[in-house]
């Protein structure tokens, strides 16, 4: 499955709630619009579960300070999974 | 995955039991209103029924049992296994069914045993009796799932204290000839057994005194070796990967398909995880049922209550065809597909806390 960077931010602005006034593209610092609570590592993961079939762990959020980093990770379990 | 297919075996009727003290999460004061609401937003979690320190998992089972025997008019000699399955026992010693088997009655000529399991515990223990008794010449048997997950789960340790209920869960099966085969699969991951653990209190690390001493672990994490000690995002990715691989095999194994399924019995984990599996599966979420909201997380207790709480007119009135799905500590997971006709439900239990 070919996954579009439009369409991940796209997915994660629809999940998260995240106004339209709120800048949030590729170069956006996750934590800068949404809080990495406990909580909101488990709705990424589960997200990124069903929306694209990858199994991310903790630590890759840890990882990936960027909505561009997250993508790169997505991707490239994409395409090993 | 191993595949086990019994026949000759169904449900007679299935009852429940729960503490009546409930304990509502927006009253959870140790975190912040904004934390509190984003929890029972995902969880779904918005009340627990909550035992003292006076009752225990086989008192709400002997409710259950003794309510679900009157209804049926089952003698208790009658019964011819007695399975308790639960993580919560009265005693270290003798196992907790001898107890049961004393409070109700039952004939000495049977057998009385415990199954150690949590969250995945009611279809592997329904497959064990349900096996037992397709093997010999008894009518009746009665397993019992029960469990007190509170008592682990200090109101110091935000994530486990609201996630958790307690409650007790009585089956009585009936063997009879023209009653439409079971199926159950099974799997554990052995490797992440530390996922979910109670450290202390066994004999493995003994109780040495220090077993009881609270330490912080994080902000908002304080507890000792002798509460349970939870993974949150390695459970949550285990429930949402491994558990819908399993039940897609399983179907395909047994050759059925999602619309052959009447329910999804899904053991009540939390909300987000129950919806991400219905989804995963392309499961309608109408035949998904939850009392999540009522109820939270009651470890093995938590098919056989959903069933009660949720499909008692369902159950009672027609044939359905369930699949049920056990999944948490061990790390385990256990899935049955079973035929139900006409079963009797009791209404919800109470017991005085």
């Amino acid at each position: 499955m070919k996954i579009e960077i439009s369409d991940f931010i796209h997915v994660l602005k629809e999940e998260f709630e995240i106004p339209q006034s709120v800048t949030f593209s590729s170069q956006t610092i996750i934590e800068s619009v949404i809080e990495m609570s406990s909580i909101n590592a488990l709705i990424f993961l589960a997200l990124i579960k069903t929306e694209y079939d990858v199994a991310l762990t903790a630590g890759d959020l840890l990882h990936a300070k960027t909505v561009q980093e997250l993508y790169d990770i997505v991707v490239s379990k994409a395409i090993t999974e | 995955m191993t595949l086990v297919h019994i026949e000759n075996i169904k449900i007679a009727g299935i009852s429940a039991c729960v503490p009546d003290n409930i304990i509502h999460n927006v009253d959870y004061n140790l975190i912040s209103e904004e934390e509190r609401n984003a929890f029972i937003k995902l969880t779904g979690i918005h009340k627990r029924h909550v035992a003292s320190d006076r009752i225990t998992p086989s008192d709400m089972c002997f409710i259950a049992a003794e309510t679900l025997l009157r209804e049926l008019d089952i003698p208790a000699k009658d019964i011819g296994f007695l399975i308790f399955v639960s993580q919560s026992r009265d005693y270290y010693l003798p196992h907790t069914s001898a107890i049961l088997h004393d409070r109700l009655g039952l004939s000495q000529s049977t057998p009385a045993f415990d199954i150690s399991l949590g969250c995945s515990g009611y279809p592997y223990a329904l497959s064990v009796i349900s096996s037992l008794m397709n093997h010999s010449d008894k009518e009746y048997g009665l397993l019992l799932a029960g469990d007190m997950p509170t008592k682990a789960s200090p109101i110091t340790d935000k994530s486990t204290y609201p996630l958790f209920g307690d409650a007790g869960t009585a089956t009585i099966l009936k063997k009879t000839p023209q009653s439409s085969p079971s199926w159950f699969s099974y799997g554990n991951d052995g490797s992440r057994h530390e996922a979910i653990i109670i450290r202390n209190g066994c004999f493995r690390n003994g109780c040495p005194p220090e077993s009881f001493e609270k330490k912080e672990i994080s902000p908002g994490i304080i507890r000792s070796k002798m509460d349970v000690e939870m993974n949150g995002a390695d459970i949550f990715m285990f429930s949402i990967t491994d558990v819908p691989v399993s039940i897609k095999k399983f179907l395909k194994a047994t050759d059925l398909r999602n619309n052959d399924i009447d329910y999804f019995v899904l053991h009540q984990a939390n909300k987000k995880i129950i919806d991400t599996i219905s989804k995963i599966l392309k499961i309608d979420p109408e035949i998904v049922p939850q009392n999540l909201d009522r109820f939270g997380n009651t470890s093995v207790a938590s098919i056989p209550l959903c069933m009660v709480t949720e499909l008692k007119n369902e159950l009672q009135t027609k044939k359905l065809r369930l699949f049920l799905s056990g999944f948490g500590v061990g790390l385990s997971w256990g899935n049955a597909i079973i035929e139900t006709d006409h079963i009797h439900v009791c209404d919800l239990q109470y017991i005085d806390i």
